[in-house]
């Protein structure tokens, strides 16, 4: 489903560039439940930026399902992304100013879907998630958990083939994660590729693949060449990697 | 005090750390407080700085007709109304004519003014050299005296105080100088300003009823109101109106400061109008800003309040801030206002005499009443608002972006619909005015005014008989055909477009003839050739011929309007009238010709009777000469002409038909400008407000913006997104503006030619302009959403 090769993320700086991703390469599969896990700063959000089809400032290859991501412009990855992925956020980001209903309408609004259809999709989601009851209530009436329920219905309301969730149970406790995380494990059953970012050994295990990212390089993937040759990342034994 | 002071450094401290904010904020309210200035100071030099004291006791007296409405008085109503009234400290007249002065380098044409006894004094006027006229030379049939002016003693006479006592030569006969007036005499007639006075009742140059040239001003006595003093003078035309049956007419007093301004007067309301919106404008623009600035610092004023500031103290200090803010917007007003005015009197009207605008201390005083008055519009409200925020909410919100309070977001969207709805309104204003200004430019005046030429020759009548002076021009017109370049000659007592002309009452034969109250019409006194000169269009009959002489049936032309008024569907040739002035016999039609704009461009239409001057002699006549080159080319020639003719003869006033043209454009021509700056500026200010509440809100939703882009949203939903609030702000402000320019722009409708005030198109257009400007306006912010980078936006939250 996704192929990156010689991925590469940099910021501008003052003087130069740091770089946040180095030479990326990893593959994933349809129906894959992958975990990206490191320390902060590790590029952990960038890389699911670049995933996302919000980034555009990387270089190397992307192969999404049968499209060349890098040769596309930002109007037909915003398509891709409209199309295929849908984004599960670690502070929910659920709009403060509209209601539930509005806000599992909103994604659905951007994509040429027919009112009545979009009505439909949502009234079946709010009722896959057992929300319906809270369907004209805004965020701010709602717990943690509850709002996260709806971030991820708002993420699968149009039935996406990739979730992308960045820290999806960090503001919520253990019982609330728990539930969030089965609901994933669910979709992934039923199908839905999903790629978290979390720093939870837990939430990790219900994936079935785990990457480590460590300053920009993925150290646990063996087609990695640099780490499967034995070598260690640049930045892992204290030198800044080089623009 | 400390306080105050410690306000003071706090406030100067916050705008320097918000150098952007700070110069938009003073540049803004500079602009509205130097317009509103400028335009003041324009007022205080035409309307209310006169110079002479306590002027809200004079006034003027016009004539009131049923049918021509006020014109000037006669010297015999000026005469008996002096005489007879108890109301009037002073009573004075006066009447710009122009002379013949020989005796210079060559002779010429100067301007000089007939006025009655104690004109000066009534105006507190003394000369500067020599003496003020003595009550025997305004005795009829006095020795002739004058008084120059000091312009004129001068350039004339290198200021020599010898010239006391000469005798000047004016239109042949002898003037001694008694005395030099110095600059800055009153001169309320239209320019060029007057180089001489001589005593009117000497030698007055009409003194019949119904001849009316005379302005006439007076000083109320003490205690008496101008309703008082208008009966009287009334009771008195009365009486003389029963003695002199055909010049009945009503009379009517205004304020001298209405006599003087008159057309101007409209002008200016309108103007003062425009730059009150400006001003209005500019403080919802600074308002906004502070309300943005406010949300931004609500936390500040939190914690301030959780320190023990009582409310009172906030709305303090968020006032100091504000009236420093007036403060240098208020000096770099006044560096505006001499610019702005100076802008303005380059588009003051020729054919009005330019004020002499002095930016003093009242100058000053209306410009910080003005910054005084915008700090409590601008500052107010922000300032409150501040006092009132809530501590929880404000650390709440100051911990996460949001869309700021909903408050603060309403007022904001009221002050930038209130921006636009006044901006519609000036909009209107001045498109009404663009286009009506465009009717004027493609007016057709009735002649062909390009390459052609008109001089001023006035014969004195104590050098010219009536039959020298039909000579004379006999002559001169023989002389210039023949010139090279000139295709044809003519002469007329008045030519269109020339600020003169003549009318008077005429009888039709056979129809009913009422006294006082008869139809009148212009009266054009011309020579042969004059309508081929002019080429005005000949559209039935003959034109005037050789045969048609003294001796022979009387005859006159008519123009279109006046054939359709009079005869409408009937041939008007062979019907007989007979002119009031000129009551001989009566006078066969004999052509039609076309309707000329002899008074204006934008002049209703009028009756006009051609008279020939071979049946009715002239003596003052414009020569006009179409050239089939440069007509300018030609001046000296024509001078020649008239010089070999006569040496002491001077030739005066030559122009060029297009100069007339465009000057009797620039009464309008300068509204029109100067409303379209005021309407240009008002649209950049709204522009400048919608974009500054458009950034604004775009800043405070790069967190919303960024979740929608995550979701989904293309450039367009976004784009969309915020184009649709200034779409919907802007809608309710075009809206009301609509509303409000409808019961707003009848007030311009005196200043409109060739279009109603109400006209639809123009406000259609109006409202598409300022939306687009609006949509402009929103567009930078809508594309910089669509920048807002989502996971950056959503890492920040």
């Amino acid at each position: 489903m996704i192929q990156l090769r010689n991925i590469e993320r940099l910021y501008k700086t003052g003087a130069g560039a740091t770089f946040v991703l180095r030479r990326i390469n990893l593959e994933i599969r349809q129906g894959d439940f992958v975990t990206v896990m490191g320390p902060s700063g590790a590029g952990k959000s960038t890389l699911l930026s670049i995933l996302g089809m919000l980034d555009d400032a990387w270089t190397g290859e992307y192969h999404f399902l049968d499209h060349a991501v890098h040769k596309l412009d930002r109007k037909k990855r915003a398509d891709l992304n409209r199309q295929y992925i849908g984004f599960v956020f670690q502070s929910y980001h659920l709009l403060d100013n509209l209601t539930v209903y509005e806000n599992l309408d909103v994604p659905l609004s951007y994509r040429n879907i027919g009112r009545a259809q979009r009505a439909s999709m949502v009234a079946e989601a709010l009722d896959r998630f057992q929300i319906v009851g809270k369907k004209d209530l805004y965020p701010s009436q709602l717990s943690g958990g509850q709002q996260q329920l709806v971030g991820v219905a708002r993420a699968v309301v149009g039935n996406p083939k990739l979730i992308l969730a960045d820290e999806p149970t960090g503001n919520l406790h253990s019982s609330q994660a728990k539930d969030i995380m089965e609901l994933f494990k669910r979709l992934n059953d039923q199908g839905t590729t999903i790629v978290q970012v979390t720093h939870s050994e837990v939430n990790a295990a219900y994936g079935n693949r785990t990457i480590q990212l460590f300053d920009g390089w993925i150290t646990n993937e063996p087609k990695n060449p640099e780490v499967a040759a034995g070598k260690q990342p640049i930045a892992a034994i204290g030198a800044q990697p080089q623009g | 005090m400390e306080t105050f002071l410690q306000d003071v450094r706090y406030g100067v401290r916050m705008l320097r750390k918000s150098p952007g904010f700070t110069a938009v904020a003073v540049l803004t309210l500079a602009l509205g407080v130097g317009a509103n200035t400028a335009i003041f100071s324009i007022v205080d030099a035409v309307a209310l700085r006169l110079p002479f004291q306590n002027p809200k006791q004079m006034v003027g007296i016009e004539n009131s007709y049923s049918d021509s409405g006020l014109t000037p008085s006669s010297f015999a109503d000026f005469v008996d109304w002096r005489e007879q009234n108890h109301s009037f400290a002073q009573l004075v007249a006066s009447f710009r004519s122009s002379f013949n002065f020989t005796g210079g380098r060559e002779p010429e044409r100067i301007q000089g003014t007939y006025i009655s006894q104690d004109y000066f004094g009534l105006f507190g006027a003394r000369p500067l050299v020599g003496r003020a006229f003595l009550p025997a030379e305004h005795k009829k049939g006095a020795a002739g005296v004058c008084l120059l002016s000091e312009n004129f003693w001068r350039h004339e006479f290198a200021s020599d105080p010898g010239v006391l006592g000469r005798a000047l030569a004016l239109d042949g006969a002898a003037y001694t100088v008694v005395g030099i007036m110095p600059a800055g005499t009153p001169d309320f007639h239209a320019p060029p300003y007057s180089e001489l006075w001589i005593p009117l009742e000497a030698k007055p140059p009409y003194d019949a009823h119904g001849t009316n040239y005379l302005q006439v001003i007076g000083r109320l006595k003490p205690g008496t109101t101008r309703e008082s003093a208008l009966q009287e003078i009334k009771a008195i035309q009365e009486r003389i109106n029963v003695q002199f049956p055909p010049n009945k007419h009503d009379v009517d007093i205004q304020p001298l400061t209405d006599v003087l301004l008159g057309d101007t007067q409209p002008v200016l309301q309108v103007l003062l109008a425009a730059v009150g919106l400006i001003l209005l404008i500019a403080c919802a623009n600074v308002a906004n800003l502070l309300l943005a600035r406010g949300t931004g610092r609500a936390k500040e004023f939190a914690v301030r309040e959780a320190l023990g500031a009582k409310p009172w103290r906030i709305v303090q200090q968020s006032l100091t801030e504000s009236a420093l803010l007036a403060l240098a917007a208020l000096l770099a007003a006044v560096l505006l206002t001499r610019w702005v005015t100076q802008l303005f009197l380059g588009f003051w009207p020729q054919n009005l005499r330019q004020p002499d605008v002095v930016l003093d201390w009242r100058v000053a005083g209306f410009a910080a009443l003005v910054s005084l008055i915008a700090v409590m519009l601008f500052g107010l409200a922000p300032a409150v608002l501040a006092s009132r925020s809530n501590l929880n909410l404000a650390m709440k919100e100051g911990s996460r972006q949001t869309t700021g309070s909903t408050s603060h977001g309403r007022l904001r969207a009221i002050f930038v619909v209130s921006e636009m709805a006044l901006a519609l309104v000036l909009v209107i204003a001045s498109l009404l005015t663009l286009r009506s200004f465009n009717r004027l430019l493609h007016t057709d005046p009735g002649f062909n005014p390009g390459r052609l030429l008109t001089a001023r020759i006035a014969l004195p009548d104590n050098r010219y008989s009536e039959a020298a002076g039909q000579r004379f021009f006999q002559d001169l017109l023989d002389r210039i055909s023949i010139l090279p370049g000139v295709q044809s000659a003519a002469a007329a007592a008045y030519v269109p477009l020339g600020n003169g002309g003549q009318t008077g009452d005429f009888e039709v034969e056979g129809r009913f003839s009422q006294t006082g109250g008869g139809p009148f019409a212009e009266e054009h006194f011309v020579t042969l050739n004059y309508f081929q000169t002019m080429q005005i269009a000949l559209l039935r009959g003959r034109a005037f011929a050789e045969t048609d002489r003294q001796r022979m049936p009387k005859v006159v032309m008519i123009n279109d309007y006046m054939a359709r008024q009079l005869w409408p569907g009937e041939n008007p040739i062979g019907k007989r009238i007979q002119v009031l002035s000129a009551p001989n016999d009566w006078s066969e039609v004999i052509g039609v010709v076309a309707d000329v704009k002899a008074a204006g461009l934008n002049a209703p239409p009028a009756m006009q009777i051609y008279l020939p001057t071979l049946q009715h002699p002239i003596s003052d006549m414009f020569v006009v000469v179409r050239a089939a080159t440069d007509p300018e080319t030609l001046v000296p020639a024509i001078k020649r002409a008239v010089f070999d003719i006569d040496s002491q003869q001077p030739v005066s006033n030559i122009a060029l038909m297009d100069e007339l043209m465009v000057r009797s454009r620039s009464g309008s021509r300068s509204s029109t400008f100067l409303l379209a700056i005021f309407a240009g500026l008002a649209m950049l200010l709204a522009g400048v407000g919608i974009y500054a509440v458009m950034a604004y809100t775009v800043g405070q939703r790069a967190h919303e913006i960024g979740i929608r882009m995550a979701l989904g949203a293309a450039d367009w939903d976004i784009h969309k997104m915020v184009l649709g609030m200034a779409l919907r702000m802007g809608a309710w402000g075009l809206g009301i503006g609509l509303l409000a320019a409808l019961v707003v722009t009848r007030f311009l409708q005196t200043l409109l030619f060739g279009i109603t005030a109400t006209d639809a198109v123009t406000f259609a257009l109006s409202a598409v302009l300022l939306g687009g400007a609006a949509l402009f306006a929103s567009y930078i912010p809508a594309r910089r959403a669509t920048k807002v980078h989502p996971m950056v936006a959503l890492r920040y939250e």
